[in-house]
C-alpha cells in the first residue's frame, strides 16, 4: 500500500542562528498537517519561554486550553493570543541545561476546509535539572481559511533559534 | 530483503445530515501492526462522550482512565467494567481526536487504546485477546454533525 505521510519541509536552524521558521506555500494536496520540532532559543536570562505560531500571518482568532505539569504540580489553563497554541509550548532556553532541546508536535487535521481548524499540540521541555515542563493543549483557530504558510519564532523577546533546531512539516493524505 | 514501512489510509467517513449517531469500520485488514483514528468535527449539541467497541462486543469489558484540563483546572477520571471505552469527545467547537491502537491484531493480549483529545489524554483497555477487526464509535447522547471526518490509518512497522 502507498505510503501516506509525506514530507513537506524542514528547516535546520545553521550557526548564525534563526529570528523565525517559516514554512511557506503549503501545498494543498493533503488532508491533515503535522509539524514536529525539536527547539532552543537564545533568551537571556529565562530557562524557558514559549513559542509562538502563527498560520497564515494571521495574529487573531486564536484560542488554546492546556493542561501542564512541571513534575510536582499540575495546571490547566485556557487563553486568548496572538498565537496558535501560544500557552501550550516551553522552549528551552539560555538558562537551561546546554545542549537540551525541547521537542513538540501539533496535528492539524482538515487544514484546507471551510472549518475553523483545531490542533492538537504535545510538548515536552527536559533539562535534567529541577524545571521542567510537559504540556498537552488543544489549539483553536476560528478562521475558515485554508492554511497556506507557518510560522515559529520565540514572541517575548524575539530571540533566535539556537543551531540545531529543527522542524519538519508532514502531509498526511 | 526490500525494506517497507507504510502509514497508509485504510478506511474514511464524512458524515452528512445530523442524525449520524454510530460511525463503524470493519472488516479491518489485518496486515498492519498499529491503528491510529483521527476524529475531526463538532457535535450538534453538548459536549458528548465517543464511546468505542470493538468487534461489537457490547460486554462488560472496558475501562478507561482520563487525564483531562478544562482550561481552569486539571482532573482525572476513572471507569472500569464499562460496555465501551470513553476514550473520545466531540464538542460544539472544531474539535481532533487522535486514537492510536498498537498491535490490534495479535491474539495474546488484552488490547489499548492510547487517544489525545483537547487538553487531555486517555487510556482505554478492552478485555479481549482477538485481534480487532471492527470499531465502532457512538455518540453519546448527541449526534454527529454534518461535515464530521472520520480517517482510519494503518501503520506497518519499517522491516
Amino acid at each position: 500500500m502507498a505510503l501516506q505521510l509525506f514530507k513537506i519541509a524542514t528547516v535546520t536552524v545553521g550557526s548564525a542562528g534563526a529570528s523565525t521558521i517559516d514554512f511557506t506555500s503549503i501545498p494543498q494536496g493533503y488532508t491533515d498537517l503535522m509539524l514536529a520540532y525539536s527547539v532552543r532559543v537564545n533568551r537571556s536570562g529565562t530557562t524557558f519561554t514559549q513559542l509562538g505560531m502563527r498560520v497564515n500571518g494571521a495574529s487573531t482568532n486564536y484560542s488554546t486550553t492546556t493542561l501542564s505539569g512541571n513534575g510536582s504540580t499540575v495546571t490547566s489553563s485556557s487563553n486568548i493570543t496572538g498565537y496558535f497554541g501560544y500557552e501550550s509550548s516551553s522552549m528551552n532556553s539560555t538558562n537551561s541545561t546546554g545542549n537540551t532541546f525541547s521537542s513538540g508536535q501539533i496535528y492539524i487535521p482538515n487544514y484546507t476546509s471551510s472549518n475553523n481548524k483545531s490542533a492538537l499540540i504535545d510538548f515536552v521541555a527536559e533539562q535534567n535539572a529541577t524545571a521542567a515542563n510537559a504540556i498537552l493543549s488543544v489549539a483553536l483557530w476560528s478562521n475558515t481559511a485554508a492554511i497556506t504558510s507557518i510560522a515559529l519564532n520565540e514572541p517575548n523577546n524575539n530571540s533566535n533559534f539556537d543551531q540545531y533546531t529543527t522542524a519538519t512539516l508532514y502531509g498526511i493524505l | 530483503m526490500a525494506k517497507t514501512a507504510t502509514y497508509s489510509l485504510i478506511s474514511s467517513q464524512t458524515t452528512s445530515g445530523s442524525s449520524t449517531t454510530v460511525i463503524t469500520f470493519s472488516s479491518i485488514p489485518q496486515t498492519f501492526t498499529d491503528l491510529v483514528l483521527v476524529v475531526n468535527g463538532t457535535a450538534v449539541s453538548g459536549g458528548p462522550d465517543l464511546k468505542y467497541t470493538f468487534n461489537s462486543d457490547t460486554g462488560s469489558n472496558y475501562a478507561r482512565i482520563a487525564f483531562y484540563g478544562t482550561g481552569s483546572a486539571a482532573f482525572v477520571a476513572r471507569d472500569i467494567n464499562q460496555t465501551g471505552t470513553n476514550t473520545g469527545y466531540l464538542g460544539t467547537s472544531n474539535t481532533t481526536n487522535i486514537l492510536n491502537v498498537p498491535d490490534y491484531s495479535n491474539t495474546t493480549t488484552y488490547k489499548n487504546i492510547v487517544a489525545r483529545i483537547n487538553a487531555a489524554i486517555y487510556l482505554g483497555t478492552w478485555r479481549s485477546t482477538a485481534a480487532i477487526s471492527s470499531i465502532t464509535l457512538t455518540i453519546v447522547s448527541s449526534s454527529y454533525a454534518s461535515g464530521c471526518t472520520f480517517k482510519l490509518y494503518g501503520i506497518e512497522a519499517y522491516k
